[in-house]
């Protein structure tokens, strides 16, 4: 039940005003422009919050002793809201989504658990420029949390050598040299591939650890942050952020899939 | 990529310490509003120094001492970390080198205005016992300089905000007071 | 045979017998005076003791918290004085509380020498407060950095030093109690007014040290 029944109203305001005859002005603040922000949405911490229906249109926090607060109707309506609409999900996906997470009482929470942060930052080793992707997720501590790199991929210098590993092998009666030959790996780095076993995936966060501790590599920036989510039971889907100059703009939903522990290689991933 | 992502996720679910579990916040909702207030008040300020400082008309020894108060707003190790519209890389900026940057700004008059938008985080408790907040804003920068050559731009900034309870001696009695200030302050360029 | 007395036996029983019968009579004229005087007496002395007791009751109540002003009490006194008993018990609690009385009044003259003072120091501060915000609102307005600069100046001359400690008030419970922003110093509170043009308003009247200039300034958030 809605105090005073104005959320709905509001909501409708926000979300069905036009922009495109908007005529931004030289000087001051454009109110068509104050309108399209208060729609965005600004921080995932906002993300949460509409999600489960914990906050006002207006960004006014809701708690438990508010008569909207964590709302069926208002999530209903709202969750759709928060779909990227470039992004292509079918209406059915998103509805299918929107009745299971709100009948079945399903929230989001920055200490769920099931979130993950993919974080494309850009490093520079040993003077080239390199990207890659680290993974971090939340740790709840003893006092208070804290965010915790769990992965890192992408690193070039553990991408796979170029020669076909039946041109570079330690050959199988090496053992009978007592294995003298193997000052060849540690002269054939750059195939090192052809030397470890055949499903062997070297840990890219140790690597980074121990190439930071060295100093051989060094920070540059972040140049982009994603977020993978699992906690609404059965599905997956991921946020990020869209900053343009329209009312679905913000933290977004970009890609929804089921999740099926049978499914797992459906998991749509850049 | 995608076997390896549904692997993190079952490693964080040994890991996770309780799923859905809310931290209790010694900080009661009235008391929020009033940090919340507070934290706003400081980034208000923050741009009135940035005017002051951005302004040609500001004396020197002034600016220099504005720049000194802005700096005491903020944690000794905060950034700030700019992106443009075309370059997604951030650029990291101390608090003292972007105002000395900004001192450098050839224009004569500098104004920032406030699109009436602010959105103020629940304030997370971290390892060492503070709280943490962001709260965004968004602004209008306007540089125009006496032949009228104008810049303008909207920026979308994530300011980080500490909270914390401490007390201090005032008069021979012991105060408790909330200590806030800021942090890291991501700055986006959302459209010129 | 009818028993008889001698004849002077019988005289001198007579003679006893008129003389107690004269006697009687006389008794019965005289006796009732005597014993009103005693009577009297008695009811005099009874009365002495009942006011006496009734003193030593009302003077021990005057020690103790009875609901009567010092005032009242000491009317009292007087009035138990005034009777002038004599009585040794009553004297001594006598004095006892003149002794006590004599302590409520100077406890009573201290007070009120106290209450004047603070009431007197109430007034000045919220004159010095008047004056304080004058000089935000001068600074707050200034048409340059040196006329802000002057005014803050002048302001700071009405404080114990540029050091004094400033709280700001954020918020107060249901309870009274308060919550602080981080102290600043008045100069330093001062040239957040110039910067900011902004002031906050008084909370708590202004601690004045004994020249007069203000030690501690609470004010709070708007």
């Amino acid at each position: 039940m809605m105090r005073g029944g104005l959320f709905l109203p509001r909501l409708i305001v926000l979300c069905c005003l036009p922009l495109s005859n908007a005529v931004a002005q030289d000087f001051g603040i454009d109110p068509n422009r104050e309108v399209q922000l208060q729609a965005s949405t600004k921080q995932v911490n906002q993300f949460f919050r509409r999600f489960n229906a914990e906050e006002a249109p207006d960004g006014k926090r809701w708690f438990s002793d508010h008569p909207d607060y964590h709302s069926f109707g208002i999530r209903k309506r709202y969750i759709p809201l928060l779909f990227d609409k470039g992004a292509g999900i079918p209406d059915s996906l998103v509805r299918a989504f929107t009745n299971e997470a709100v009948n079945g009482k399903q929230f989001l929470s920055l200490h769920g658990g099931a979130f993950l942060a993919e974080v494309h930052s850009v490093f520079s080793w040993e003077g080239k420029l390199d990207t890659l992707q680290l993974f971090l997720s939340i740790q709840e501590e003893s006092v208070g949390s804290k965010w915790v790199m769990v992965a890192a991929k992408g690193m070039s210098i553990l991408t796979v050598g170029q020669k076909d590993s039946s041109l570079v092998f330690l050959h199988p009666l090496s053992h009978e040299i007592e294995f003298m030959n193997l000052f060849r790996v540690f002269q054939d780095a750059e195939n090192m591939h052809a030397y470890v076993k055949e499903d062997f995936e070297p840990d890219g966060l140790s690597v980074l650890w121990y190439e930071i501790q060295r100093k051989r590599v060094v920070f540059k920036s972040v140049i982009g942050v994603k977020f993978h989510f699992r906690q609404i039971e059965g599905w997956y889907f991921t946020l990020e952020q869209k900053l343009r100059p329209e009312l679905n703009s913000g933290w977004l939903i970009t890609g929804l899939q089921r999740s099926l522990e049978s499914n797992k290689n459906s998991i749509p991933h850049d | 990529m995608s076997r390896y992502i549904i692997a993190l996720f079952f490693i964080m679910g040994f890991s996770a310490a309780g799923l859905g579990q809310e931290k209790s916040l010694e900080i009661t909702p009235q008391r929020k509003r009033a940090i919340d207030s507070l934290a706003l008040e400081k980034v208000r300020d923050l741009s009135r120094y940035i005017t002051l400082v951005g302004n040609k008309s500001t004396p020197f020894s002034e600016a220099q001492r504005v720049i000194d108060r802005a700096v005491e707003l903020f944690s000794d190790d905060a950034q700030i970390g700019v992106s443009s519209l075309n370059r997604r890389e951030i650029r990291y900026f101390t608090v003292r080198r972007y105002f000395d940057h900004l001192m450098a700004l050839n224009y004569d008059q500098v104004t920032v205005e406030w699109y009436n938008i602010q959105y103020v985080s629940d304030l997370e408790l971290q390892p060492d016992g503070r709280y943490v907040g962001v709260i965004t804003i968004f602004q209008k920068f306007t540089g125009q300089n006496n032949e009228g050559l104008k810049y303008e731009d909207t920026t979308k900034k994530d300011i980080t905000i500490y909270v914390e309870k401490k007390q201090t001696q005032i008069g021979g009695r012991l105060v408790d007071y909330w200590d806030v200030w800021l942090g890291d302050v991501r700055v986006a360029h959302t459209s010129k | 045979m009818i028993f008889s007395f001698p004849t002077n036996i019988a005289a001198v029983l007579r003679t006893n017998l008129m003389l107690a019968l004269v006697v009687f009579s006389v008794a019965m004229v005289v006796s009732p005076g005597c014993s009103g005087r005693k009577k009297a007496e008695q009811a005099a002395q009874e009365q002495r003791d009942k006011t006496i007791q009734g003193a030593l009751s009302s003077l021990k109540a005057l020690m103790t918290d009875n609901g009567m002003t010092v005032p009242q009490k000491r009317a009292e006194w007087n009035r138990i004085k005034n009777l002038n008993l004599n009585h040794a018990e009553v004297d001594e609690w006598l004095d006892k509380v003149d002794a006590f009385l004599k302590q409520e009044e100077q406890r009573m003259a201290e007070e009120k020498l106290e209450s004047e003072r603070l009431a007197a120091e109430k007034e000045k501060a919220k004159k010095s407060f008047q004056n304080l915000l004058t000089y935000f609102e001068r600074i707050a307005n200034a048409s340059s950095v040196d006329d802000a600069n002057r005014h803050i100046q002048e302001a700071l001359g009405l404080f114990s030093s540029a050091q004094v400690p400033v709280l700001i008030v954020i918020s107060t419970g249901a309870n009274g109690s308060k919550d602080y922003d981080r102290p600043t110093t008045i100069r330093k509170y001062l040239d957040y007014i110039k910067d900011q043009r902004k002031y906050e308003r008084q909370a708590e009247p202004l601690k004045l040290d004994e020249q007069g200039k203000i030690k501690e300034l609470e004010l709070i958030k708007q």
